[in-house]
């Protein structure tokens, strides 16, 4: 149970800055997302959180208490690595019972623990084996169980699912939301997943080179990203961005630049749309199809539409038109700025 | 192992014909001095010497174990014993701490340190035997135990081999147990410690057999018969001038110095060899 801050928080390794101050308050039991591109800081922010990096400036805050000084132990904080971390010698139960042990926590105590999160994550039969005789699966929940044995105030993770496969990923993500909300325990989760961002989080913060590009709850971001960046990290297939050669005079956007998602585009003989383009090739998934195109001076431009929908011939001209709505624009720094 | 060779022809049998040979050809001056060491004296100086053991195996291991020439074997066994678990022991205490402490400390000197073991890979106990002869002398540790262990436990190899291995494990490792709320020295004993187990009982081995091979060293620091190791002891029991040499004793004594390295390395191949191979992870 715990708020966190953070206060114009900053890392520089050297000269080079990495984090270039992101504030935030959390919520005790939020779940928040930290999210964007690999290089992008959010691991690093994470560590600074957990304590296993220095603060540079600014200042981390738990339950309202400076931490920036304290050793992550005395924090009460727990962390799910990205390679689970796991003793390699010692047994599940072990594994589980290591932070509970050195906290000097009584043996009846921990073993009642243990096995309750055992419990909680179907792992009692698998109490005495060695990580190594362990699914990817299994060893995932037993990194989660190491963290929550220990009751902490805050759950860090950090890019938990990425050694999984897609199907077991799945399922793992719908385990963490139900286990956080129901622990009711706030936690701090770095993905570069935009799936896993969209489902898990309460909040999610879109960093972009070290600066929190948003922040705001999942389908706020989708609905109105606040830079280029986030337009085109959030949503998939990506945001098609037109600067004003491509779209010729349909739209004025000046020196900036057009943003408007694949699903809010639709083809349409040729005539009747805003611009006119030639079909490349097709991508049928079943549900949705999605059509590469390309305009009259080249720039590519992806269309998605049901997959009931009939399928457009490769090389067929076609126009394509959108709801004014739709359309985002951004000036020539990626900011936005309101539909004229 | 099956399928690993396909053909079982004349070749199969030809190539383990030749292994027994060559077996026999290394293994012959080890079956001759366990041969020399039961019989008796004047069997061994008439030619031909004897091929078959004969009954004086008992009389002549008796004499050596209990009374031997300078000093008992029993007492040289129990010399080297000492000196070979003393350097093994403390080979790998004092390498594994340091290893432990160039990974995963960022301290003043860390490459400065780093470089000065490196170096000592250069300076083999023949080369700087004169002035550790000198120090030794100077603390008065000639003659004891402290004198043939201490100068020997420094091991730059040692310290690599820990060394390389820390490095192989993940970080996230002690950053799970920073996490869980261990020390620096608590990782070290919980967590590395139990890790390297493989790789302690094949140094263990090696460093066993450097131990107990010593020369050198126990022959010029150990004057008193007592303080022998059995290597040097055997040297020693050879007769000066016109003295006859008790064959059968001298012999004994070499098959007894060979039994505690075998012993050591049959009963921790297992170990070793996985040591050696993988470490795990």
């Amino acid at each position: 149970m715990a708020t966190i801050k953070l206060d114009a928080l900053k890392k520089s390794f050297g000269k080079v800055d990495v984090i270039h101050g992101v504030d935030i308050d959390i919520k005790d039991g939020e779940f928040i997302v930290i999210v964007g591109p690999s290089g992008c800081g959010k691991s690093t922010m994470l560590r600074m959180v957990a304590g296993l990096e220095t603060v540079t400036s600014g200042e981390v805050q738990i339950n309202g208490v400076g931490v920036n000084d304290k050793e992550p132990m005395d924090r009460n904080i727990a962390m799910v690595f990205q390679n689970y971390a796991l003793y390699p010698h010692m047994s599940v139960f072990d594994n589980m019972a290591y932070g509970l042990k050195i906290a000097k926590t009584p043996k009846e105590e921990i073993a009642e623990r243990v096995q309750a999160a055992a419990k909680l994550l179907q792992l009692e039969e698998y109490l005495e084996r060695k990580p190594r005789e362990l699914s990817g699966g299994q060893r995932q929940r037993v990194a989660m169980g190491r963290a929550i044995v220990r009751k902490p105030d805050v759950f860090l993770f950090d890019e938990p699912l990425s050694n999984l496969d897609a199907k077991l990923r799945v399922q793992m993500r719908l385990e963490i939301k139900q286990l956080q909300k129901s622990l009711g325990v706030t936690a701090l989760y770095v993905t570069h997943d935009q799936v896993e961002a969209m489902t898990l989080a309460d909040r999610m913060i879109v960093m972009n080179g070290g600066v929190a590009d948003q922040i705001g709850a999942p389908l706020e971001v989708y609905k109105n990203p606040k830079t280029a960046f986030v337009a085109g990290f959030i949503g998939s297939p990506a945001t098609n961005f037109l600067t004003a050669t491509d779209l010729a005079g349909v739209v004025e956007v000046g020196d900036g630049t057009l943003g408007i998602r694949p699903e809010h585009l639709q083809l349409c003989p040729a005539g009747e749309g805003s611009l006119n383009v030639d079909v490349l090739y097709t991508e049928a998934l079943g549900a949705e199809t999605l059509i590469h195109a390309k305009l009259a001076n080249g720039a590519p431009i992806t269309v998605r539409q049901d997959g009931q929908m009939e399928l457009p011939e490769s090389g067929a001209n076609l126009d394509v038109r959108w709801q004014a709505d739709a359309v985002m624009l951004f000036d020539k720094n990626g900011q936005r700025v309101a539909n004229a | 192992m099956s399928g690993m060779v396909e053909k079982r022809g004349a070749g199969y049998w030809l190539t383990h014909v030749g292994l027994i040979i060559g077996v026999l050809i290394i293994f012959f001056p080890i079956w001759l001095a366990f041969v020399a060491s039961t019989v008796t004296q004047p069997e061994i100086v008439h030619p031909p010497m004897p091929l078959w053991p004969g009954d004086q195996f008992f009389n002549n291991y008796r004499s050596a174990l209990v009374s031997g020439i300078n000093a008992p074997v029993a007492r040289m066994l129990a010399n080297s014993m000492v000196m070979a678990l003393g350097i093994a022991l403390g080979k790998i205490l004092i390498s594994i701490l340091s290893a432990f402490a160039i990974v995963y400390f960022r301290f003043p000197g860390r490459k400065v340190f780093f470089w000065l073991i490196f170096l000592t890979l250069m300076l083999p106990v023949e080369v700087r035997i004169v002035p550790t002869y000198e120090v030794v002398a100077g603390f008065g540790m000639l003659n004891s135990y402290s004198g043939l262990i201490f100068p020997l436990i420094a091991s730059a190899t040692a310290t690599f081999l820990f060394r390389q291995f820390f490095m192989t494990v993940p970080d996230e490792l002690a950053e799970a147990a920073r996490v869980d709320g261990a020390r620096p020295m608590r990782f070290f004993w919980d967590i590395l410690l139990p890790m390297s187990r493989t790789n302690i009982a094949a140094l263990f081995v090696i460093l066993f057999i450097y131990g107990w091979n010593q020369y050198l060293w126990p022959l010029l620091i150990t004057t008193d018969p007592d303080m022998n190791t059995i290597v040097m002891g055997i040297k020693q029991m050879f007769p000066s001038g016109d003295d006859i040499a008790d064959w059968p004793v001298i012999m004994a004594t070499s098959i007894l110095a060979m039994v505690p390295p075998i012993i050591v390395v049959i009963s921790m191949q297992k170990l070793f060899i996985r040591g050696l191979v993988d470490s795990e992870k």
